[in-house]
């Protein structure tokens, strides 16, 4: 997608719509001595926050990599939906408290006419907004390549890792490079949206107040009827709404920001496809984890008996990884000697102490049972997981399946067995 | 466990923030202040920040791997150092909302002296819990504890390195792998090469260091964990510094209010200038002037209403600033930019000088969490039987810099090669190219704008052989067919370049 997909360009539309918007209604509520006007303007200035945060994110994620930053930026929209999410969360959480004490302590609309013209103006501005990107986040739902994904994980995982390249590739590659654009920018249009349809759905609860007030004056001295319960209890549901929508995005965001693995992925499947691999003696230290949208990174630890072994066993490990959606691979490669224990990780760092500043130490990695990285041949206990593998003596070696010679074997160059 | 006492602390805050909470609401409530009700959600408030630092501690306490998170939870505190710093940046915005409405409506305080009491109760708590979080409240401190002792510090920029930051062109195409070019560009490897000698002995002593410096090792063990939640204790002593400057506000608005203001008394005519009501005013001048000769008292003077939201406003910009590197450097974590006080231009110059390796391409360091920062790097060497210790000598490198958890990915190239040596074995397939973690699309006008995209791509995939490779026979030896998306020979070239 080029630089002007769209996207951009319809936020700073949306911003420039919103804040127009905002100085008007500001001015008008001076002007007209109503504080509900200029509280409402308010409402409409978070949206320009929002907004910004929103463009902010979309300009930042599209910096090239740098000295320090050394994957570019593609997490900036990440980072910006939650920061949306987070901010509207505060916001749900101080308006509620005004309805409470709204609840508490009844007020009326003193000029609901006013009030519902601006309403409906801002509900108006608002639809606009929702109707300018409500393409943006369909797209990335429905054509959702993880969600499909999951649906078909447990069945087909297996097959699909180790399927011959041919097959799964041109059927995988084509929609995921549709898929991949919509998906980045849609968590940011997200967080923007919750924005938007929150003030729409403020906009209504006033509009729906407002009217009732209209339609059914209150003398201006009578105590205030049930008429003054609309707004704040409407306020209130409307906030449960927007909360409840904001909590996906939570989810989705922490997902990635935590470097979780990749939805759609099983690291238990690919770490037993690995094994499968002949020539792979073990495997440890794998990582995957998605950088943003559908970049996913993996790391690992490969254990196997020489480079010659390693060459041809890295396509395949490739291979594997390339069909289960990841195309960021890098592979260390770990010579055994014979009387070395081919579980243990030999390139761990300088000394033991090392362990716990590694990424993720285990600091008691010989109860570290249910540690998914082992290969479902390893017996328990072993540590796949720091760097050091501190297995006890009475620990079988189970080696993976038999290391056959290369099968291709086109290098021609005769290497010693190395160890690290 | 160095989480023991944060969850301890949290808890006991959070209970006794809750506890206050309901007791102001319950005074609220008796005094029918609606002040005091609003003041009781800032303490709410309080106590969901404390909720969510809570939650992050409890997840980040599992550092093993699990099948869901390969790399345990360790980040989590960092999301909830961010997630509160951006709450009570939001907070901040909706006081100064306020205030501004305080400004333009102003209000008087009912019952101050109930107001005093309540505040004075409310700020003790917010002292009690600075105290209690006040040890992790120091800028900055636990940052750069992932630097230890025996390594280089990486923290003094260069000039130099600026300019060449400069220097790489950012609408080139070749500026894919940046930080190749960044190195290529600044430092011929021939000026490298001729240092080598006296960084090889730089490294060795390094090496030393590193045996003697391995007990303080210990030191950092502590301070991973620490640093880590240190950013989220922040946040925390941020959220309860904000309520304690709120508490304060309350207590001398109402102390000030109590002693300077004359508010109207029943029964006289009496005119209220500050409230913004004309025309009942204007009602009330005309009546009194009509009917009586009493002198027509009017309401105390008039800043002191005006105190309230002015002292507001200073507290949110104090908060405001107070907040923003908190905000600033959690961001900068989860956007995985490179630690700072790691230079990447130094590193990629001494690792290039390391002995053993010809070119270093697609390194990519990142901080997890506190101390923990990791590295992926493709090495490339000269043949398979130097690179055990080649393997050896980086990893004392990256030890030595602070950086423990590595995976280096060797690529060899034959001595008998004609070919130029590529940077990368570039076998990519088109479609993989933009779901690559970094690097440049491998057409040219993919290249274009998925630089001005900012998606520097590089394909770790295995197969197809590149264009310029096909017509060639297969260089024998053919380890890591990592990277570098590019299928055109030119850029090809342009990398060998910089890398010889």
């Amino acid at each position: 997608m080029g630089r002007y997909s769209g996207k951009t360009c319809r936020l700073v539309f949306m911003l420039v719509i919103t804040f127009v918007f905002f100085v008007a209604e500001l001015v008008s509520g001076y002007v007209g001595n109503s504080i509900a006007l200029v509280s409402d303007s308010f409402n409409m200035l978070s949206d320009v926050i929002s907004l910004c945060v929103g463009i902010t994110a979309a300009r930042v994620s599209r910096l090239g990599s740098s000295g320090r930053r050394t994957y570019g930026l593609p997490r900036a929209e990440v980072v910006g939906a939650l920061a949306n999410a987070v901010f509207l969360t505060a916001l749900c959480f101080t308006i509620f408290v005004e309805a409470v004490m709204r609840l508490v302590n009844t007020e009326r609309i003193d000029d609901p006419f006013l009030v519902l013209i601006v309403g409906a103006l801002g509900l108006a501005v608002n639809i606009v907004g929702l109707i300018i990107f409500q393409d943006c986040c369909y797209r990335s739902k429905r054509s959702g390549p993880v969600q499909e994904e999951k649906t078909q994980q447990p069945t087909g995982a297996e097959d699909r890792l180790t399927d011959p390249p041919g097959l799964s590739n041109s059927a995988s590659d084509n929609p995921v490079k549709t898929r991949q654009t919509s998906q980045a920018a849609a968590l940011n249009i997200r967080g923007v949206l919750l924005h938007v349809m929150g003030d729409a759905l403020g906009s209504v609860v006033v509009v729906v107040a407002a009217s009732l007030f209209y339609a059914m004056p209150l003398p201006p001295d009578a105590p205030c009827n049930w008429q003054c319960y609309v707004d704040p209890s409407l306020t209130i549901i409307m906030v449960i709404i927007i909360l409840s929508s904001a909590f996906p995005l939570f989810k989705e965001t922490g997902a990635i920001l935590l470097q979780m693995v990749p939805r759609g992925l099983q690291v238990d499947h690919i770490s037993e496809a690995l094994a499968q691999v002949p020539g792979v003696l073990s495997i440890h230290e794998l990582h995957i984890w998605e950088l943003a949208a559908d970049r996913n990174v993996a790391t690992l630890h490969l254990k196997c008996a020489d480079s010659e072994d390693f060459q041809r066993v890295s396509r395949q490990v490739r291979q594997i990884f390339h069909n289960a959606g990841v195309h960021a691979v890098t592979i260390q490669p770990e010579y055994t000697n014979e009387d070395q224990d081919p579980m243990a990780c030999n390139a761990p760092c300088l000394s033991e102490d090392c362990r716990a500043l590694g990424c993720c130490s285990a600091t008691h990695p010989s109860t570290n049972v249910e540690n998914y990285m082992e290969i479902s041949t390893c017996p328990t206990g072993i540590v796949c997981n720091g760097h050091f593998a501190s297995l006890p003596d009475k620990l079988g070696i189970s080696i993976l399946p038999e290391h056959s010679p290369p099968q291709n074997n086109r290098d021609h160059v005769v290497l010693k067995d190395t160890q690290l | 466990m160095a989480f023991e006492p944060d969850r301890v602390r949290l808890l006991c805050m959070m209970s006794l923030t809750f506890g206050f909470f309901i007791v102001e609401v319950v005074v609220s409530r008796l005094t029918s202040s609606l002040a005091m009700l609003s003041d009781s959600f800032h303490m709410l408030s309080d106590v969901i920040a404390l909720v969510v630092a809570f939650v992050a501690v409890r997840f980040a306490e599992k550092t093993q791997s699990t099948s869901k998170n390969t790399f345990g939870w360790i980040r989590a505190e960092v999301m909830g150092a961010l997630v509160n710093a951006v709450f009570l940046t939001a907070l901040c915005f909706t006081i100064i909302l306020e205030a501004i409405e305080r400004f333009t409506e102003p209000q008087e305080i009912e019952n101050p002296l109930m107001v005093i009491g309540v505040g004075a109760g409310g700020l003790l708590v917010n002292l009690f819990g600075l105290c209690m979080f006040h040890g992790h409240a120091g800028g900055g401190h636990g940052h750069s504890h992932g630097g230890g002792h025996g390594h280089s510090h990486g923290n003094k920029k260069n000039k130099r390195n600026k300019i060449c930051k400069s220097e790489t062109p950012s609408g080139n195409g070749s500026s894919g792998e940046e930080t190749n070019n960044l190195v290529g560009n600044c430092n011929s490897p021939n000026i490298i090469h001729s240092d080598r000698p006296e960084r090889h002995d730089l490294l060795q002593e390094n090496r030393l260091d590193s045996h003697i410096n391995s007990n303080t090792h210990y030191d950092e063990l502590d301070h991973t964990d620490e640093s880590a939640s240190q950013l989220n204790m922040r946040g925390v002593f941020l959220h309860v510094l904000g309520d304690a400057l709120g508490s304060v506000i309350v207590v001398l608005n109402a102390i000030i209010f109590t002693f300077v203001w004359q508010p109207c008394r029943e029964g006289e005519p009496c005119v209220k200038p500050c409230v913004d009501s004309h025309c009942i005013d204007h009602n009330m001048l005309v009546s009194a002037l009509r009917n009586s000769t009493q002198a027509v008292t009017s309401a105390g003077p008039c800043w002191v209403l005006y105190l309230d939201p002015t002292l507001c406003i200073i507290m949110v910009c104090i908060l405001l600033y107070t907040t923003y590197p908190l905000l600033k450097e959690s961001a900068l974590i989860l956007l995985q930019t490179v630690p700072k006080q790691i230079d990447m231009q130094r590193l990629n110059e001494k690792l290039r000088s390391v002995e053993g390796i010809l070119a270093v391409h697609e390194l990519h360091i990142w901080q997890l969490a506190g101390s923990r920062i990791i590295a992926t790097a493709h090495i490339k060497c000269h043949d398979p039987t130097s690179y055990m210790d080649v393997a050896k000598r980086i990893k004392d490198f990256f030890h030595n810099e602070g950086i423990h958890a590595t995976t280096i990915q060797p690529e060899f190239v034959t001595v008998n090669s004609e070919s130029p040596i590529s940077l990368c074995e570039l076998s990519c397939r088109t479609q993989c190219a933009p779901k690559l973690c970094c690097g440049n699309g491998d057409k040219p006008e993919k290249k274009a704008t998925d630089k001005a995209m900012g998606l520097p791509i590089s394909c770790l995939e295995v197969i197809v052989e590149s264009p310029e490779h096909r017509g060639r026979e297969q260089p024998p030896v053919e380890v890591e067919i990592q990277v570098g998306a590019r299928s055109d020979g030119e850029v090809v070239q342009r990398e060998v370049e910089s890398s010889l």
